[in-house]
């Protein structure tokens, strides 16, 4: 029951948004200009936020969670989202058979 | 009736590639985490969006609230706002906006606002939108389904992967020193406050960094 309410949720708001900008942009007219303060911040804020909790799960420093964030991270500098997951992965991996 | 263009279809597949491979470590996560494959699928049916997915899943998972997880979620989707409303013209009709808004995505609209006319934005949009759509239900499934067969030590491979995701989702979002300061001080506040406070607490309590480092940015414009 508790998946299904997130789901629903979710779905519910993620929907209104999308909605609330394609309306907004239809009566107004987009400018293409997606910066608008702290809406283009947040992603930053929250996926940092929440690459801190992956690496700490419950509250305790797991190193080969840690050594895959940094390995993708890293990665994500020079390759696309893609490779560089598959680096974090094997990173994180080699770490933990250590 | 969408006419196909080449470079659309290009586009299209190569990021509908990389959402099945995405989407297919949250399907695995999922299930991992007691979820059945039928929830896993929906959620990516009915949400379509992989940051607040993996997000609220990870929230859930540590023992968070529905709301507190769907609050969580909800403010990683803000951005779709901004990408709907800088498609402008695409949307033609209420009936059109309802149909294509569950489509704005990341790519679907950073490819479609690459074209010059309404009329390429609208084609770009929707070819890749419904791709897009296709391969991220499709690989949750196969994540969803493959990820419950697979041995103990290939699934603790998972969790990596997971960590993975989201540091990459991350640092290329970073273009200065304002979002470098931001994910810095979000990174610390989350990890600072993640044995003390309610699961799914610390990602919103990070969230609130941006008031500041937004205000920091105002302050920069008006001198």
């Amino acid at each position: 029951m508790t998946v299904w309410l997130f789901i629903g949720g979710l779905a519910a708001t993620t929907f209104l948004i999308r909605l609330g900008g394609v309306v907004l942009a239809a009566r107004g007219g987009g400018t293409g200009d997606s910066d608008t303060g702290m809406v283009a911040l947040l992603p930053v804020a929250l996926l940092a936020a929440v690459a801190a909790t992956q690496v700490v799960p419950k509250g305790h420093l797991e190193p080969h969670l840690l050594a895959a964030a940094v390995a993708a991270g890293l990665a994500s500098t020079r390759l696309s989202f893609l490779p560089a997951v598959l680096i974090g992965g094997v990173a994180g991996a080699l770490v933990s058979l250590v | 009736m969408i006419k196909l263009d080449g470079s659309d279809l290009r586009l299209a597949i190569g990021a509908s590639v990389g959402a099945a491979v995405y989407s297919a470590v949250f399907g695995a996560l999922a299930v991992q985490d007691g979820w059945s494959v039928a929830q896993a699928v929906a959620a990516s049916v009915v949400i379509h969006a992989g940051g607040a997915q993996l997000v609220g899943l990870a929230a859930l998972g540590a023992g968070a609230a529905p709301l507190t997880a769907v609050a969580a979620g909800t403010l990683v989707n803000m951005r779709l706002g901004v990408f709907g409303f800088a498609l402008g013209d695409v949307f033609a009709s209420w009936r059109g906006r309802f149909g294509a808004a569950h489509l704005v995505s990341d790519e679907s609209a950073g490819t479609a606002l690459t074209r010059a006319t309404p009329a390429e934005r609208r084609r770009t949009f929707m070819v890749v939108g419904l791709i897009l759509f296709t391969g991220w239900t499709t690989g949750t499934l196969i994540g969803a389904v493959f990820g419950a067969t697979l041995p103990d030590q290939v699934r603790g491979v998972l969790d990596s992967a997971a960590a993975a995701v989201f540091a990459a989702l991350v640092i290329p979002l970073i273009h200065g020193r304002r979002e470098l300061a931001l994910a810095l001080v979000a990174f610390v506040v989350a990890l600072g406050a993640v044995a003390h406070v309610p699961p799914g607490v610390p990602v919103l309590l990070s969230a609130l960094m941006v008031v500041p480092a937004a205000l920091i940015r105002k302050g920069g414009v008006a001198r």
